[in-house]
């Protein structure tokens, strides 16, 4: 739950970049046909939608996973956002608010309590909208029909569009005939967009991200570039003389005045001043216009559609356009809390865990998990502790490695405990760890005395010493 | 002595019965539906909450009028006022984007705006 709650948090921070673009784009463009404003906010909603995306180097999304949470105690890098500049002040913020030594991460436990309230906030939500929608469907229950899918009723203040697969179209009674006709002909263009659909889909997906007020903004940006491309298609085809019409119409729906004859609120509810200075100036746009802003969709498709890419460590170490820039011999400590540790890996079977499952230390380019847990097949007195590594690689930065790379450019395999201790938040164990050499790929392994391990309570640390290699991108 | 008063659609109802009464309930639902657009449900729950007005009895399924066309007046539309709903956003989402009640300068301008437009093109 916690894991799904953090992944949809990232979704909605990557979206909202693109939020950002559409809404510059959207100020760039207003000569352009209203319809391809709605397209933008529909690669908004997809971006929001589609959990993968492939990776791309036209990518503008700074980062793919801004927050990110692990089993994890110790020094955290949560927040990866892409913008230095926030990772770098945020990031010791959170450590020194997070207590150190409690048996469960405290991390873990936050990212579930929020993922509780999320889930809470959602379905709030969407039983309200359900609430609202029959309520509102009841009382049109008794609306006259005028003709075909078109009826009045006494409940209904402002003209609405009412279901999904066989829409009809409502009105208030006593509309003045000149005004019906328009009312009408807007409605009516509402059915044929299918903007019903797409402003109940937008509504869905609002409500599973209804934390991110950039998202309500973007969702109400929405609701005005519909009712604006509405408006276009009606007058698309009008003289100048109905335009006017359709205009007063918009204008006499405006003034709040009581009585049966009027019609007290405009039709479709956004600003009327601007609606109608989008009628009145309004022009066929030339093909090069339409072309070009249907460029510009494909554009942002492409730079916000993607993530950005990462490099692989085979890249680095084979030095394919990068090159090391320098390497150091660090000190960490690998953290195991010993609760993840089940029962079997005090036998022969073991327990083996899955990637990035128990992070035993990180960076934010390097993590080194836990992979495998058993007994030693030497000597009942050991546990075999074998360790893996996993990157995730900006095009330049800093890396932990098990290995030294030498002046001629070759890689030997150099690590090593800095002592033989196994220290607990109690006690130190002495002499209960030691190393035994390499395994296939990055692996590591370390034999623990099964004693000190059986003993050991809450944080087992264990000291060791690899390299740190600075790298960059050639030229 | 008030005539009890009825909404607009409740009016169209009563138009109905006024012609064809009196009439078994189940033909007027049939009526309802060709005339209204109404569904059974919705013609019998009128029929139910006008009968608790007085405006209408029905006995052993025959419906009759209580009241002539004269004697009923069309609800006031004071009394709907908050029955009204904001169309097709909820009700939440409609009070963030606030219902531009244009003031009179605003009006004038936008008038004057489309007068401009008339004249010029």
């Amino acid at each position: 739950m916690g894991e799904l709650f953090v992944s949809i948090v990232n979704m909605s921070i990557s979206a909202s970049w693109v939020v950002l673009a559409v809404i510059i784009l959207r100020w760039l463009f207003g000569k352009a046909p209203k319809w391809i404003n709605p397209i933008f906010w529909g690669i908004v909603g997809l971006r929001l939608v589609i959990p993968f995306s492939m990776e791309s180097v036209y990518s503008l999304i700074p980062s793919a996973q801004s927050i990110r949470v692990n089993n994890l105690h110790g020094p955290v890098q949560m927040f990866n956002t892409g913008i230095e500049m926030i990772d770098r002040v945020v990031n010791p913020v959170v450590n020194a608010s997070l207590a150190q030594n409690s048996a469960v991460s405290p991390l873990t436990t936050w990212t579930s309590v929020l993922a509780v309230v999320w889930i809470s906030g959602m379905i709030l939500l969407m039983v309200y909208t359900l609430f609202s929608y029959l309520r509102l469907s009841q009382r049109v229950d008794t609306a006259v029909r005028l003709r075909d899918n078109i009826y009045c009723s006494e409940n209904v203040t402002s003209p609405f569009v009412l279901g999904f697969c066989r829409p009809n179209i409502y009105l208030p009674f006593g509309l003045p005939e000149k005004e019906l006709v328009y009312v009408i002909a807007h409605e009516q263009a509402h059915i044929e967009r299918r903007d019903h659909l797409t402003k109940a889909i937008g509504f869905l997906i609002l409500s599973v991200h209804w934390f991110n007020p950039v998202l309500w903004v973007a969702y109400i940006m929405l609701c005005r570039d519909i009712e604006a491309a509405c408006d276009e298609r009606v007058i698309r085809q009008l003289n100048t003389d109905q335009r006017a019409d359709y205009s007063e119409a918009l204008l006499s729906c405006s003034v709040s005045r009581r009585g049966v004859s009027a019609c007290p609120i405009a039709f479709g509810e956004q600003g009327v001043k601007s609606r109608v200075k989008n009628v009145l100036r309004y022009q066929k746009p030339t093909r090069g216009l339409i072309l070009l802003a249907m460029g510009a969709c494909v554009i942002v498709a492409i730079c916000f559609l993607t993530s950005p890419e990462t490099a692989s460590l085979d890249e680095i170490t084979e030095e394919k356009g990068y090159v090391i820039t320098g390497q150091e011999e660090i000190d960490i400590i690998l953290e195991i809390p010993k609760d993840v540790l089940p029962d079997s890996v005090y036998t022969d079977e073991g327990h083996e865990f899955e990637e990035n499952e128990v992070v035993v230390y990180q960076t934010d380019t390097t993590t080194i998990y836990l992979k495998s847990v058993q007994l030693s097949n030497e000597t009942e007195e050991q546990l075999y502790f074998a360790f893996d590594y996993s990157y995730d690689l900006p095009e330049s930065g800093k890396i932990l490695i098990p290995y030294r790379v030498k002046e001629n450019g070759a890689v030997t395999f150099d690590f090593d405990v800095r002592n033989r201790d196994l220290t607990d938040s109690m006690s130190v164990f002495a002499d209960a760890v030691a190393t035994r050499g390499q395994g296939p790929s990055e692996q590591i392994w370390l034999y623990v005395s099964t004693d000190a391990c059986k003993a050991a309570t809450g944080v087992m640390k264990i000291e060791i010493r690899c390299y740190e290699l600075t790298y960059m991108e050639e030229n | 002595m008030s005539t009890p008063k009825v909404f607009e659609s409740e009016y169209r109802f009563c138009l109905v019965l006024w012609e064809h009464e009196p009439i078994k309930s189940s033909e007027l639902v049939n009526l309802c539906r060709e005339q209204l657009g109404w569904k059974p449900t919705t013609t019998y729950t009128v029929i139910k909450r006008l009968s608790e007005r007085g405006v209408l009895k029905n006995e052993n399924t025959i419906v009759t009028a209580l009241v002539t066309k004269d004697e009923v007046q069309a609800a006031e539309i004071d009394e709907l006022v908050e029955k009204k709903f904001e169309g097709s956003l909820p009700a939440f989402i409609a009070a963030f984007t606030k219902h531009q009640r244009l003031s009179q300068r605003d009006l004038d301008e936008v008038q004057r705006m489309i007068d401009q437009y008339r004249r010029e093109g």
